[in-house]
């Protein structure tokens, strides 16, 4: 028997738990980006024999959905509301000032991975936006005066409950 | 009386834009400081009223009657405290009964009726207020008399098609199939609209209810709520309602002893705007790529898993619940024209009053911003309001009389979509939004069809130089042309629909782009 590393073979456990489930490729690529984040491409191969599908099927669904990212995630991904709802109520000069103070683009990652922001078509929360979501955080009423002391407090309050 | 019946219910809204306004601290606090007080309280997690300028909206219960007081930021619960809030004390923040207040009072609440006033999750709150009442009295009727009713209510599919339901209850009905599935549009993905996620979060049972309805009328047994993953708390709702549907035998092998069996899935989304689209969402359940399919054969013959299948948007599916409760007949003297019923139409964007306004067809879009919106946030003019999502009409002013009713707004080729309202002040800039338009389906397309997959990036390339003042009535010509290519080129609404914010923003704003 083959001794994996412990991520892998807890990777590999989501992936045989839906192995009977009807559809359910997607819903292991989804407990899997759930839980790690990402879907490594090192998994293809063994998701591709789990499901009897090709390696290169399971490619094509994973890069197919943007919520299947196949590299890891910078530890704190913040995600932007970019639709019309939150434009409406001045998202653009917001999402100008989030880029400036973490000092990278939409879609990138700061280079000590701390920081990521993911662009993302509506949250529901249209009535009181701009919105964004700090990891499991969701935040009304964002503009470009006080997105910086929101992520300053985000990250004080994770500190102190570390 | 014992101890138990003496805690004082605080009523917190786990709503999504209540969270994201504090609601979660809200709660913590409230419980944190009641006990410093050495009083007892049960703080419930309710849905929203869908009146967010409001939120958090805490309402205390005191001999059975409800006292609101809203909105209630983190910092001002301690002033609450002070104002003897949980004995109904008086402080500036205190509404009084919210179901009296003029937002609520003007409104029809049919498909919203419990959402806001119950406990979302606790089967005997939802029992207490109509709640499956509608599904024992299906399990003593025929699916032919439910389709009648249905038919006679003129439900049209509310996830933006407006496509009789009782045609797809029928079809599915008549269907030849060993196995036949219920499936829940639950990906609204549209900008500007949250009433799905506000039934998921305020009201699951519902959905359930109707599910299971919807399951006996057409002889399916299993049922799918395919839920967009950008709703993180309608998950967890849905969740606990389903497993404690399953424990009461709502849900499950041989239901409330009837014989029949129903169950349903929930299915995540994975971030794909066209996984509304029903072929595209059932390729998606199935674990595929999220790409549209041909039709024929329609889902209602050949859907998920190749069998039988009726796929609604949700708020379709909990419209049944009036409907079969009043009757098709009643259900239908609400509305406008050939739309019938109840909306719930989404006040979003730069509007003062946002929230949920759930009211008969027929409302002007001039009474909805106005008399419930209030005009903006930002107090300024509005410039323009698009309705129906990110492929939705955008309005100027002249046209702010319209009805709002689907016919009407076929005529001047926009939708209704699922009821997104978007009000915009004059700071929006039109050119900017069609560029929107083009670069939203850029990112989304399926890639099925080409005229979607590659006018999309031709689209905005064009819009880019539109924009930066080059060759204007050149590449406007060629917008025209391109729309008229995607219109009819594209198998589905993503690529087809992509040119009516393109062109109605054009023709409504021309200035914009000409000048």
């Amino acid at each position: 028997m083959k001794f994996l590393p412990y991520k892998e073979s807890k990777a590999h456990l989501i992936i045989t738990q839906h192995k009977d489930v009807k559809g359910g490729l997607i819903v292991a690529l989804r407990d899997l980006a759930d839980t790690f984040g990402y879907i490594a491409p090192s998994l293809f191969d063994f998701i591709a024999e789990t499901f009897s599908v090709s390696a290169v099927e399971v490619k094509g669904v994973v890069t197919y959905y943007h919520d299947f990212k196949t590299e890891k995630r910078a530890t704190n991904v913040v995600q932007v509301c970019m639709a019309e709802a939150c434009y409406a109520r001045g998202s653009s000069e917001m999402i100008e000032e989030l880029k400036n103070v973490l000092n990278i683009d939409i879609g990138e990652k700061d280079i000590h991975e701390t920081f990521e922001i993911e662009p993302v078509y509506c949250f529901g929360n249209c009535g009181t936006g701009p919105t964004i979501r700090i990891n499991e955080r969701i935040f009304s009423n964002i503009n470009k005066d006080n997105v910086r002391a929101i992520l300053r407090n985000y990250r004080m309050e994770e500190e102190e409950n570390e | 009386m014992n101890k138990k019946t003496d805690k004082i219910k605080v009523y917190v809204p786990l709503d999504t834009t209540a969270v994201s306004l504090g609601a979660d601290i809200v709660a913590k606090k409230i419980s944190k400081l009641a006990k410093e007080n050495n009083q007892e309280v049960e703080i419930i997690r309710n849905g929203s009223w869908g009146m967010f300028w409001l939120e958090p909206l805490v309402e205390v219960e005191i001999n059975n009657e409800r006292i609101a007081y809203g909105p209630v930021a983190p910092e001002v619960v301690e002033h609450l405290f002070t104002s003897k809030f949980l004995e109904g004390g008086n402080h500036p923040l205190r509404l009084g009964d919210v179901q009296k207040l003029p937002f609520l009072q003007k409104q029809t609440r049919l498909c919203f009726e419990r959402v806001g006033k119950i406990d979302p999750v606790n089967i005997e709150d939802y029992k207490k207020h109509n709640g499956y009442t509608v599904l024992e009295q299906t399990f003593n009727s025929s699916p032919q008399h439910i389709i009648e009713e249905v038919k006679e209510g003129q439900l049209r599919g509310r996830g933006g098609a407006a496509f009789p339901t009782w045609i797809k209850l029928n079809s599915t009905l008549e269907a030849q199939g060993d196995v036949k599935y219920v499936v829940c549009n639950a990906d609204e993905g549209d900008s500007g609209t949250f009433s799905d996620r506000m039934v998921a979060e305020g009201d699951p049972f519902s959905l359930i209810e109707a599910m299971t309805i919807m399951g006996k009328t057409t002889g399916a047994n299993e049922g799918y709520i395919y839920l967009r993953s950008e709703y993180p708390v309608a998950k967890v709702c849905l969740t606990k309602a389903i497993e404690e549907a399953r424990k009461h035998n709502y849900l499950g092998k041989n239901i409330m002893g009837t014989g029949f069996d129903f169950d349903i899935h929930l299915r995540i989304g994975a971030g794909s705007y066209v996984c509304g689209e029903e072929t595209a969402l059932i390729n998606s359940l199935e674990g595929k790529r999220g790409i549209v399919r041909k039709k024929p054969p329609l889902p209602v013959h050949e859907g998920l898993f190749g069998k039988p299948t009726i796929l609604c948007n949700l708020i379709t599916m909990v419209s049944l619940l009036p409907i079969l409760r009043m009757g098709g007949k009643e259900y239908a003297k609400f509305g406008y024209e050939r739309s019938r019923g109840t909306n719930p139409f989404q006040l979003a964007g730069n509007v003062r009053y946002s929230g949920i306004v759930e009211v008969p067809f027929g409302i002007t879009v001039q009474e909805l911003v106005t008399d419930f919106g209030g005009g903006t946030f930002t107090g300024k003019p509005i410039k323009n309001i698009q309705i129906g999502g990110p492929l939705g009409y955008h309005m100027s002013p002249s046209l702010f009389d319209m009805p709002l009713d689907y016919e009407a707004f076929l005529k001047i080729e926009g939708h209704i979509g699922h009821g997104g309202v978007v009000v915009m002040d004059d700071t929006a800039h039109l050119d900017d939004l069609a560029r929107y338009a083009f670069r939203f389906c850029e990112i989304e397309s399926c890639g099925k069809c080409t005229p979607c997959r590659i006018g999309s990036v031709r689209g905005r390339e064009i819009m880019d130089e539109i924009i930066a003042g080059k060759d204007r009535a050149k590449n406007l010509a060629l917008i025209e042309e391109l729309c008229e290519t995607m219109e009819f080129g594209s198998m589905c609404a993503m690529g087809g629909m992509t040119p009516v914010p393109v062109r109605s923003a054009l023709k409504n704003f021309s200035e914009e782009f000409y000048q």
